[in-house]
């Protein structure tokens, strides 16, 4: 989740961070995301973040490929244009079963990285938490945590607070935020 | 500065070394192979395919041979990324799944052009799919060719957005530190707007996770489709239940001897041993005699098949003189006798004999092909149609253009390209300090 316009407070790893994501958390803003040079599985539960639902995707991907492929193969060569060859019946399932686990594993495959995509929200090549000074750490070794100024408990003078009582490294505000 | 500002620093700042003289020597000779594919290629579309060896009985000879054993390579590579990602192996996957990754891309892109040009007129090539025409006239599905179309293209799409999901964390890093600003602009476009947030991280797990799911049964299925076009067909020594598993159990051989020959090269040339370890050669080096065991129970179970059913002609195939026997003697030196040498941990562990046996490795895959292919096809149930082959020099010029541009992709990818998956390697840095 990116935000329009917030707050982000830098920290030195990890550990820190966690520290810094509950102090926000204590002071009752939900709107906040972490940033990590990798995946963790502690920061998804500091943020108390929901899991991923996109393997729904590659099920009902997959499952549309499996069906359409082997639906397109009975319309074309049992339907349209049917022919006998050495005898095999036109509509034979037993033909038709490679195609169809293809397709199944094609469409599957495609609909999981559509859904990262939208899920991610990428291909937005530019957020204004990217103006933040120093920000780019977060693909190298920094860790991050950003408030979103339309949280309705959004309180500066309190992240602020939260800020020296974990430890941040840097404070700053990003998007014009109030 | 902490250990994971010095991991990211030290391994993205050996991949951003300039081109040095080994590498600019395999530019060029990678480079010049290319040029004779590209000559050679234009000559087969442009006078037929009547230039290569090719004939009657031998219709698929070294076409299908070279599409055989290129789309085998690939396996190891979606085995290391996919099935060991599957499996927990992390600790020594992680820093060569991108290398063998992109092999298995590099290594379709050369299988794909064989069957393009078998067609003998490769610009109908479409016809594989259905698309709606006004001849009305459809793919037949219950034909081997199209099963492979929808295999080989279904692999080949899958494998890039495997690999290209992986990427993308790798991606942003070079994006936002150092480089030149277009390199930047360049890696900012190919993110799309990667920031590491915990979110996308989150469904970026799931996506990988789906995606080796998925890439694991597939990679299976292909070469299983691949020794479907075989199987179906009755020349003696092809139309067995074997050749699945056979087949199978053979490319991730071959691909695993492909893994290693370019393993031991990059890491001294990038100084990257300390990522790639030995513990890690010796891995694939153990697989390496897993599957060579495999390819050896099929030789044994195909002549004992051959033996047992009674069936003149594969009896014929399999136990009598054969002017080309000589390939058959060599891929059992290539395949079956020097992998053994790998029971040894000091073999294992010495790069230029693990070197020399993954080359003898490769070269008696590709033998077992033509064993497969050419010999079955010369000595069918008709003995008056019995015939002989020779492959042309545009034949051999064409295999030999292949590796140059496969060479010639690899060493682009490694110039340009994050070829070691950082942002995993941290992952794993803090998992096991």
């Amino acid at each position: 989740m990116n935000f329009r316009r917030g707050v982000a407070l830098e920290y030195e790893d990890k550990t820190a961070l966690l520290v810094g994501i509950r102090a926000l958390r204590f002071r009752g803003l939900t709107r906040i995301e972490a940033y990590s040079p990798y995946p963790d599985r502690e920061i998804d539960e500091a943020l108390g973040a929901r899991r991923s639902r996109l393997a729904l995707a590659a099920g009902i991907g997959g499952l549309c490929g499996a069906v359409g492929g082997y639906f397109l193969e009975w319309f074309l060569v049992a339907y349209l244009y049917p022919i006998h060859l050495g005898q095999r019946p036109p509509h034979m399932p037993l033909a038709f079963v490679i195609i169809t686990i293809e397709m199944g594993f094609l469409f599957g495959a495609l609909a999981v990285f559509a859904a990262f995509l939208v899920a991610s929200r990428l291909v937005k090549l530019w957020n204004p938490i990217d103006e933040v000074p120093g920000f780019e750490s977060a693909t190298r070794a920094g860790f991050w945590v950003a408030a979103s100024a339309d949280d309705p408990r959004f309180d500066r003078a309190a992240i602020d607070d939260a800020a020296r009582g974990s430890g941040a490294l840097r404070v700053a505000g990003f998007g014009g935020e109030p | 500065m902490t250990a994971l500002a010095e991991l990211h620093d030290d391994v993205f700042g050996r991949m951003r070394t300039r081109a040095s003289t080994f590498w600019r020597l395999g530019f060029t000779i990678c480079g010049l192979l290319t040029a004779l594919l590209a000559c050679t290629v234009a000559l087969t579309i442009g006078s037929g395919i009547g230039r290569w060896g090719n004939n009657i009985p031998a219709a698929w000879a070294f076409a299908i041979i070279n599409f055989v054993f290129w789309i085998g390579i690939g396996h190891a590579g979606t085995f290391i990324s996919a099935i060991l990602y599957l499996l927990e192996q992390g600790s020594w996957r992680n820093s060569i799944s991108r290398l063998t990754e992109t092999m298995t891309i590099f290594a379709v892109i050369q299988a794909a052009l064989f069957p393009m040009l078998h067609l003998g007129r490769p610009w109908f090539a479409y016809w594989l799919f259905p698309y709606p025409d006004i001849m009305g006239v459809w793919p037949q599905v219950k034909s081997a060719l199209p099963w492979d179309a929808a295999a080989v293209s279904t692999y080949f799409t899958v494998s890039v957005v495997f690999w290209y999901v992986g990427m993308i964390p790798d991606l942003a890093s070079l994006r936002d530190h150092g480089g030149p600003i277009w390199k930047r602009k360049l890696f900012g476009l190919m993110a799309m707007g990667w920031r590491g947030d915990a979110e996308s991280w989150r469904h970026w797990k799931v996506a990988y996770l789906m995606l080796a799911s998925i890439a694991t049964p597939l990679v299976i299925s292909v070469h299983s489709v691949v020794s479907s076009d075989f199987a179906i067909g009755l020349t003696p020594g092809w139309h067995s239940t074997l050749q699945p598993p056979y087949f199978v159990g053979g490319a991730i051989f071959s691909g695993f001897a492909m893994v290693i020959v370019l393993a031991i090269p990059t890491r001294h040339a990038f100084r990257i041993e300390h990522v790639i370890k030995d513990r890690h050669l010796d891995n694939c080096a153990k697989l390496m005699l897993i599957t060579g065991w495999v390819v050896a129970y099929g030789y044994l179970t195909e002549h004992f098949g051959a033996y047992y059913s009674g069936d003149p002609a594969d009896r014929s195939l399999m136990f009598h003189f054969h002017p080309a026997s000589i390939t058959f003697w060599l891929m059992l030196f290539c395949n079956v006798a020097a992998p053994q040498l790998l029971w040894w941990r000091r073999a294992r562990r010495t790069e230029w004999i693990l070197f020399a046996v993954s080359l003898l490795v490769l070269l008696g895959m590709w033998l077992e092909r033509f064993v497969i292919i050419v010999q079955g096809l010369l000595r069918d149930q008709l003995p008056s149609a019995w015939s002989s082959y020779t492959p042309t020099w545009v034949d051999l010029s064409i295999l030999a253009g292949t590796f140059g541009f496969f060479g010639l992709l690899f060493l682009l990818f490694l110039r340009f390209m994050p070829f070691v998956p950082v942002s995993e390697l941290k992952e794993e840095a803090v998992v096991e300090p």
